[in-house]
This record gives structure tokens, C-alpha cells and sequence, in this order.
């Protein structure tokens, strides 16, 4: 080559180069993903999100991996759990990913409850729903929902009373209303409190199963922790007085084992003792609300089944505490006269003086944000109402549209109800459901929801953990299907009703109407000084919400009027016909229903009886010898309501004469894990509510006791034969109840 | 005419020279029209996008779907929005394909990791520059000049071993 062409070549060359900056191709390239995904494969990046798997709104954090969810932890900035996640929070990586879980909008093909779907369009599904509500008089629409507190509760409200129908109910564990209720009596307060026991130096919970499934599990087993160990030469002292030996009770310092339904007398003795070393002033506000002579305490002894000697030393030891605190509710809430008993717990409150104490009793906390959207006036319709209508009762008005949005009403409701049978007189049933459950199979219409990873959320959680919160998450995984949040399927339908439902509903979606309000009620809001709301919201998910600064101000406990005074629980079923008195309750695995369908928990042993994939009765030894009843043994439990068959677990903390069956079991329909495992006691239970509330008294109910034959229940620690050469190791074995060997047992 | 040529190629020596050494190269042309100051100017962290740079080596870019799930909505008549949520919605799951404001040679054979820097208290824009007077971002610094790597190292103590930060 000659010069001159070398340079002309080289100079082009070196041109092109410049332009490249001098780098070599492949470095210069990075590549933005469709997917929401860290930059790299197999590289994982945790993000924040809220649980939303029961009404505590745990903050989370997620691994992901290459779009996946694949693991979940807690949040240590959120205050509801601060970095501890429950069982039910980590199985919801199961519904997010779960093989039966509905995707696609989806019309019934067959008879209503032969469960024959078809996919169908959003849109036409929409459509459907909006002409099904145009179709009838707004009195004949029924709403039924599982978000009580909150935006999507004020939404539900707001709905009904544009569209003139009757407020919506809310599905909740009826010892919840009956709590609040007692709260109102006896503290005066707006909703149930906060209990400080981290700060506490005694604890008696008078059938509240705070470590349990009982408001916030978390929160409280935490706390709990921190009463015991956290605070140096102090350590809190907690006394269960439960009918049931629950987890709370096995963890408690001491467990008094009260006969179940009087509760109340206990608490009224001792608040009869505590009332001779109380202030003036305690006294006389604990006497409006009880006015009469307390108990003796000779009397609650032979009332409840306890010692004489430990009712006078538990009072001795409230009175003599630093920061004594009684909490009231769960299976205390669940009697007949369960309004009586929590609000005789909670009343000592007032005599220990530990109404807005550190380490006492605190006003529940709300940031509000729901307030400016709630209708004026909203009371929501009591789900005995909605039951009475949907059976089709005398004097109630019948429901045309049933709309259930996220909620089983035919699986966790009382079998005594009748629920199933009057959902064929309904003419359209419009489910919002992510899975084929007991209600979701009468549906029309199935709309599929979001879980909480694949969807914007702001939530503030149903049960006050003291200083107020308010979680705001944006997804964390791409949605799987068309599901959304129930409040966007609900916007949805309303931008789409005649006036004047829709101009009620200005928002896009749901997290437009989080912004907006968190943007209008900015300058209450902590820590928004100075900040626009844009930022604010920024700065809210990248620390996985809006937390308040301080225990709610609450002032002393000012009762109004007296409260019942516990008279004896009622039961259904004669005594001499059915001579067990049950104890439904919730397990820390299934929780009202919400697990059953999910694997991790039908496998993990229920910490008590050990039992997995299935339910189970608890009975005493005692009871079982007399009855010839063996551990395993298949039993037919009646009641006046109902029928089930379940297994025996024969437990020496079982009070004689008491049986106790776990909630959350027994679906007819719910996905390849959940049916047909265990049985539903609800089925056994009946109509009965508590007194002065609507709630449904769940544990109201005698049953008789048949043992059917033998069985086998796979409980932790054992191993059982599976063919001739395997011995399957704990943790799995086939649902077989026919099975009667027992050789291979360890 | 070869004197001609000569020129050329002289001119286009010393440019190919000086490019390559000290001065600091044009913002490579990106496929959409980024703004980083309107983005900043709206309160968006740095580490809203780029997320890993706290916790992973790369400081990464969003997907596009945290892209769009704002851009859905916000500023969707703007031209380059109306281009990326094009690609976004009717892109078949076709990632974008940007160029690398910052780019460290292989031959260079560093592992330079994000994570420390920022867990050390080192600003964005020290190495970055002052991104929120930039619409689309360029380099400020020579990050591929190791002896301003150093400096900082040395003042702040940090290790200046080689295998710190070379392969």
C-alpha cells in the first residue's frame, strides 16, 4: 500500500473510532428490561410491600429474583411488626404463585355451584355487573366485604350509599365487633385500644389469645418479648385466664384454666377486690360502669372453676404492679354474654389506673385518611342482617346482586345461617375472588384480584399498634393475570354506573385516590413539613409507609352508663343430649380460611397438637377413656346446627367436658390443597348471637360426641408405613383414614 | 492533493490522539430523549430508578414497567414518553437497548461495585456530576482515569490494593 493510502485509510479509520469515543462495541450497551427486574440475571433485589394476608398489615420486604418473588421478610423500619413476618405472611408467596388461583375474569357456564367456568373479557365482565346493578332497586343489592377499617372500607360504604342501597357488612371474626363494643362501654372509646405491654410489668389477658391469630400476631408476640426480656433487671409477667390451652396460654407465666363463659365473674371479683385499695376517683368511675356488688371471691371460684387462694393473689398482684394491664376478648368475646365479659376486663383498667399509662391501655390511633371519603352517617349493615336477608327471612328485603369482594361468607359464616341455601334465590352473585372458595363457587361473576405484591397498595391496619400507621407500597412483581385491587375493580364499576354514582368516584385507580388524599390531608400527616406531597409519597415507599411519632393522647376512662353484668353463658343443645361444651378458635396456620389452600401451612404442625394437612379435635383424657376414644380416632360430632367428622387429639390440657376444633377447615371447594381436608366447625355452629351486639357467638355451642372408628392424623415426630419397604419420615403422609395400622409409629 | 491527504491524516491523528486521552467524550445518543433535570425537578431520587446502587454492584436501571407505571399517566402527550410507552406496550417484551454514559474499558479489568461507594457516604454527583442540570447524562468526571480513582481512595483511607478493584 502506498502512504498516501495508508493515511487516507487510517484517518477514515481513526474518524470512525472518534465517534465511538474510543470503546470498544459491546461495553457501551446496557439494556432496561421489560420486567421489573434488577439489571442482571440472577441478581436479587429486596423491595418493599405490605402483607395484606390478614387484618394486621405487616410491612414486608421481597426478594426478587429475575421478576420472581421469591422470598419475604419482615420490615424492621415498620412499626406494626418491625422486621417479624407470621407463617400466613410468608405463605403468601404460595397464593401468589398458586396453581389454582383465578387469573382471568370468568362467567358461570353451568348450574350455579356445579363450579363449570368460562374466561370472559374484563370488559363484558364489568359490563355484566353494571347492568346487573342497573337492573334492580337499589334496596335489593347486598355488599359484602373483608376491609372494615381503612380507604377500601370508606369506598365499600361510599358505593352503597351513592348507588341508595343498604350499607355494606363487613366479614370479620365476630369477637372483633363484640371487643369494640366492650371498648365503647367501658373506656369510652372509639374502637378497640392498644395494649402497651412491652412497657407493661403485668399482663392479664382474660380470653384474648394475643400471640395467637388475635389482631396483630406480630405486633403483640414482640411485644411480649419485649415485656420479658428487652428491659434489664425487669421482666413482665404475662396470666392467661383462657378456657383453651391456646399458644398465648402455653406461653404465658401462668395459665388459669377458667371454665369457658365465665370470664366476666372473674373479672368482676377481681375487680370487686381491687376496689378496696383504689383511688376515690377510679372507684367511683368503675362503679357507674358496675354499679353492683361484685362477686366474692369464693363465688367466682366456684363459678369458674378456679382456685379461691389464685383470684385473690392475681388481684393482689395487679393491685401491687407498677404497670399492671388487662386486656379482654377472643374466646371470652365469643359467649353469649361476651359483651359483659370483655367489658369487665377491660373495666380494670380504670381501677389500676392504667388509661393512657406507659405500659397500660391507649386510645386507638388512626391517621384519618379514610375520614373524607366516608358518606356522612355510615353505619355498616351487621352480617346478621345480611344473613337474615339472604335466607330470605320474614320482613327482610331480598337481595337481587350480591357483590362479596374478597370474603367467604358461606365457608366462615355460622352453619346455623343457612347461608348456602338462600343463594339460589339471588339473581346475580358477583364475586371479586382470586380462588374457586365456598362463595366464589355460587358466583355469576368472577372478577380475580391482585395479591398484594402486584398492585399499588396503601394500607393502615385494622388494629391500632399504638402511634398510627399507614403502609404504601407499588407492586413488587409484574401481575400474573388481570387482577386488581379490590378498590380498582370497585372504581371500575362505579366510573361505569348512571349518575350520580360515578361522578362520586373521581379517582382512576386506587392509588390515584391514595395520593390525592395523602396530598389533601398533608399537613397532618408526620413528618410532612415542608415536603410536597409528591416527595412525601416518595419518601413513603422507599421506607414502606407513613408512620406516626407517638402513642395516641388518651385520657381516663369516663363510662357513661353501666354495663351488663356477665350473666351465665348461653348454649345451644341441651345439656343431657349434647355434653360437650365446643371451643371453636383460630390456629396460627389457617387462620379463618385464608391458609387452608396453601401447602406451607396445611404442612406446618399446629404448635399445640402437632397436627398437619388436617383438623382436629381436642379432647381430654378423661373424656376420651370414658367415651373409648383413642388418639387419631375418626369422631361424628353433632350439634343442634350440624354434622362433621373430624379426628380426635387427646390433650391433658383439655378441660373435661370442653372440646375445641380449629377454624379454617373443611372446604367443599378451594383450590387441590384445601378441599377436602379436615371438616368446617362452623358448620356445627348455630344462630345464636352475643348479647347486645350482632355478632355471631361462636362459642355457643353443645355437641355430642361418636367415635366412628379408628384413624390416623400426621402429627410432627412420627413416621408411618408407606407400602411394604418405606417408612415415610415425619412431615407428609397420604390422606388415607382407612389405614389401621399403627406398627410403624415412633 | 497529498499534501492534502497528508493533512487529513495529521489533523485526524492528533484528533484520534486527544480523543483518547484527557478529554472527556460527547453523551453517547440514546434511543429516547431522557431528561434526568425534569425528573430530578420532580423529586425523584437518584435511587428511586437506579436501586441497586445501594445494595449491588451495578446501580442498574429501572425496568421499563416502573417507567411506565408512572409515564401510564404523567406527561403522556410528551413525544419521548409517546416513544417509550410505544415500545413499552407494543414492543413484544423487546427490552431498550441504551448506551452507557460511564463506561469502564474490559480491558481495564475492574470490578467496579457500586454499593461500597455509596455505604461509604460517596454523594452521586461526586462522581456524576451535577445530574440535575443535565437532560440526558454525560460524563463529567474520567471515570476510566485510575489515578482520580486513587486520589479519592487515599484521602478517604480506603484500600488501594489492586485486587480491590481489578480482577
Amino acid at each position: 500500500m502506498r502512504r498516501r493510502d495508508f493515511l487516507k485509510a487510517s484517518s477514515v479509520g481513526a474518524g470512525v473510532t472518534i465517534l465511538e469515543g474510543c470503546r470498544a462495541p459491546e461495553e457501551q450497551f446496557i439494556v432496561q428490561r421489560v420486567r421489573q427486574t434488577p439489571e442482571l440475571p440472577g441478581q436479587s433485589a429486596w423491595r418493599l410491600g405490605v402483607c395484606r394476608q390478614c387484618a394486621a398489615g405487616c410491612g414486608i420486604q421481597v426478594r426478587v429474583v429475575d421478576g420472581d418473588a421469591k422470598k419475604i421478610e419482615g420490615n424492621t423500619s415498620h412499626p406494626v411488626n418491625r422486621g417479624g413476618v407470621c407463617a400466613l405472611g410468608h405463605s403468601l408467596l404460595q397464593e401468589l404463585y398458586h396453581p389454582d388461583r383465578i387469573l382471568q375474569a370468568q362467567r358461570r357456564t353451568g348450574d350455579r355451584g356445579a363450579g363449570t367456568f368460562e374466561v370472559m373479557p374484563w370488559d363484558d365482565a364489568i359490563a355484566q355487573v353494571v347492568t346487573a346493578i342497573g337492573a334492580v332497586p337499589s334496596t335489593g343489592i347486598a355488599i359484602v366485604a373483608s376491609d372494615r377499617t381503612g380507604l377500601t372500607g370508606a369506598l365499600w360504604r361510599r358505593f352503597a350509599a351513592a348507588l341508595g342501597a343498604p350499607a355494606p357488612s363487613f366479614l370479620e371474626a365476630p369477637e372483633l365487633e363484640v371487643e369494640r363494643r366492650a371498648a365503647q362501654l367501658a373506656l369510652g372509646m372509639t374502637d378497640y385500644p392498644y395494649f402497651d405491654i412491652a412497657r407493661s410489668d403485668l399482663v392479664l389477658s382474660i380470653g384474648a389469645p394475643l400471640l395467637d391469630r388475635w389482631r396483630s400476631p406480630v405486633h403483640y408476640t414482640r411485644a411480649f418479648a419485649d415485656m420479658r426480656r428487652a428491659r434489664p433487671t425487669r421482666r413482665g409477667r404475662l396470666i392467661q385466664a383462657e378456657a383453651r390451652m391456646s399458644l398465648s396460654a402455653a406461653n404465658a407465666d401462668e395459665w388459669l384454666p377458667i371454665r369457658p363463659g365465665t370470664e366476666g365473674v372473674l373479672a368482676r371479683a377481681i375487680g370487686g377486690i381491687l376496689l378496696e385499695s383504689a383511688g376515690a376517683d377510679a372507684a367511683r368511675r368503675y362503679r357507674i360502669l358496675f354499679p353492683g356488688d361484685a362477686p366474692t371471691a369464693a363465688a367466682a371460684a366456684a363459678a369458674c372453676d378456679l382456685p379461691e387462694a389464685s383470684i385473690v393473689r392475681v388481684a393482689e398482684e395487679l393491685a401491687g404492679s407498677e404497670a399492671p394491664v388487662v386486656i379482654g376478648g377472643g374466646s371470652a368475646a365469643a359467649h353469649t354474654n361476651g359483651l359483659a365479659n370483655v367489658a369487665a376486663a377491660l373495666g380494670l383498667n380504670i381501677l389500676l389506673g392504667s388509661v393512657g399509662r406507659e405500659g397500660g391501655v391507649y386510645a386507638p390511633a388512626s391517621l384519618g385518611l379514610a375520614r373524607a371519603i366516608e358518606p356522612a352517617g355510615a353505619t355498616d349493615t351487621p352480617i346478621a342482617d345480611l344473613a337474615a336477608r339472604i335466607r330470605g327471612d320474614a320482613g327482610a328485603e331480598p337481595v337481587d346482586v350480591l357483590i362479596v369482594a374478597d370474603a367467604d361468607p358461606v365457608h366462615a359464616l355460622a352453619g346455623g345461617w343457612r347461608i348456602r341455601e338462600g343463594l339460589a334465590r339471588i339473581g346475580t352473585i358477583v364475586a371479586l375472588g382470586s380462588f374457586r372458595d365456598e362463595t366464589v363457587l355460587h358466583a355469576d361473576v368472577v372478577l380475580p384480584l391482585a395479591t398484594e405484591l402486584e398492585r399499588f397498595e396503601g394500607y393502615e391496619p385494622a388494629t391500632a399498634v399504638g402511634s398510627g400507621a399507614f403502609s404504601v407500597s407499588e407492586p413488587v412483581v409484574e401481575p400474573l393475570g388481570e387482577g386488581l385491587h379490590p378498590a380498582d375493580i370497585l372504581l371500575e364499576i362505579a366510573r361505569e354506573l348512571p349518575e350520580p354514582v360515578a361522578s362520586r368516584f373521581p379517582w382512576a385507580d386506587y392509588e390515584a385516590l391514595v395520593r390525592a388524599r395523602i396530598g389533601e390531608d398533608l399537613s397532618n400527616l408526620p413528618g410532612s413539613q415542608g415536603a410536597t406531597a409528591t416527595a412525601y409519597v416518595s419518601g413513603a415507599v422507599e421506607r414502606g409507609g407513613i408512620f406516626g411519632e407517638a402513642l395516641a393522647a388518651t385520657t381516663a376512662a369516663n363510662p357513661r352508663a353501666a354495663a351488663p353484668e356477665p350473666a351465665a353463658a348461653v348454649l345451644e343443645g341441651g345439656e343431657g343430649e349434647y355434653r360437650f361444651v365446643l371451643l371453636p378458635f383460630e390456629s396460627v396456620k389457617t387462620a379463618e380460611g385464608r391458609g387452608a389452600n396453601r401447602p406451607w401451612l396445611q404442612e406446618h404442625p399446629d404448635p399445640m397438637s402437632t397436627v398437619m394437612w388436617n383438623a382436629w379435635l381436642e379432647i381430654s383424657p378423661a373424656d376420651a377413656s370414658e367415651l373409648g376414644i383413642e388418639d387419631d380416632d375418626l369422631l361424628r360430632v353433632d350439634s343442634p346446627a350440624g354434622s362433621i367428622e373430624v379426628h380426635a387429639v387427646i390433650d391433658p390440657a383439655v378441660r373435661p367436658g370442653v372440646v375445641s376444633i380449629p377454624l379454617g377447615h373443611g372446604f367443599a371447594s378451594n383450590g387441590r390443597y384445601a378441599q377436602g381436608r379436615g371438616a368446617n366447625v362452623m358448620a356445627l355452629i348455630g344462630s345464636t348471637l352475643v348479647e347486645g351486639t350482632s355478632a355471631s357467638a361462636r362459642a355457643s355451642t353443645r355437641v355430642r360426641i361418636t367415635r366412628l372408628g379408628e384413624g390416623e392424623l400426621v402429627r410432627f415426630g412420627r413416621r408411618y408405613q408407606g407400602g411394604e419397604e418405606e417408612v415415610i419420615p415425619v412431615g407428609w403422609a397420604p390422606m388415607d383414614t382407612t389405614r389401621p395400622s399403627r406398627e410403624a409409629r415412633v | 492533493m497529498g499534501r492534502r491527504v497528508a493533512a487529513i491524516g495529521i489533523v485526524a491523528v492528533a484528533v484520534v490522539l486527544a480523543g483518547c486521552s484527557d478529554q472527556l467524550p460527547p453523551p453517547p445518543p440514546q434511543p429516547i430523549a431522557f431528561n434526568h433535570s425534569v425528573h430530578i425537578q420532580n423529586e425523584i431520587e437518584c435511587t428511586r430508578c437506579h436501586e441497586g446502587v445501594a445494595t449491588q454492584a451495578q446501580a442498574g436501571l429501572p425496568a421499563m414497567a416502573a417507567c411506565a407505571s408512572c409515564h401510564r399517566r404523567q406527561a403522556a402527550d410528551h413525544p419521548a414518553v409517546q416513544a417509550f410507552m410505544e415500545q413499552y406496550a407494543n414492543g413484544n417484551g423487546e427490552p431498550m437497548v441504551w448506551r452507557k454514559a460511564h463506561v469502564l474499558p474490559t480491558s481495564a479489568m475492574v470490578q467496579f461495585k457500586h454499593s461500597p461507594h455509596i455505604r461509604a457516604g460517596v454523594e452521586c454527583s461526586t462522581c456524576h456530576g451535577d445530574v440535575a442540570q443535565m437532560t440526558v447524562a454525560q460524563q463529567v468526571v474520567d471515570v476510566a482515569n485510575m489515578g482520580w480513582c486513587l486520589d479519592c481512595h487515599r484521602e478517604q483511607g480506603a484500600s488501594i490494593d489492586c485486587l480491590t478493584c481489578h480482577h
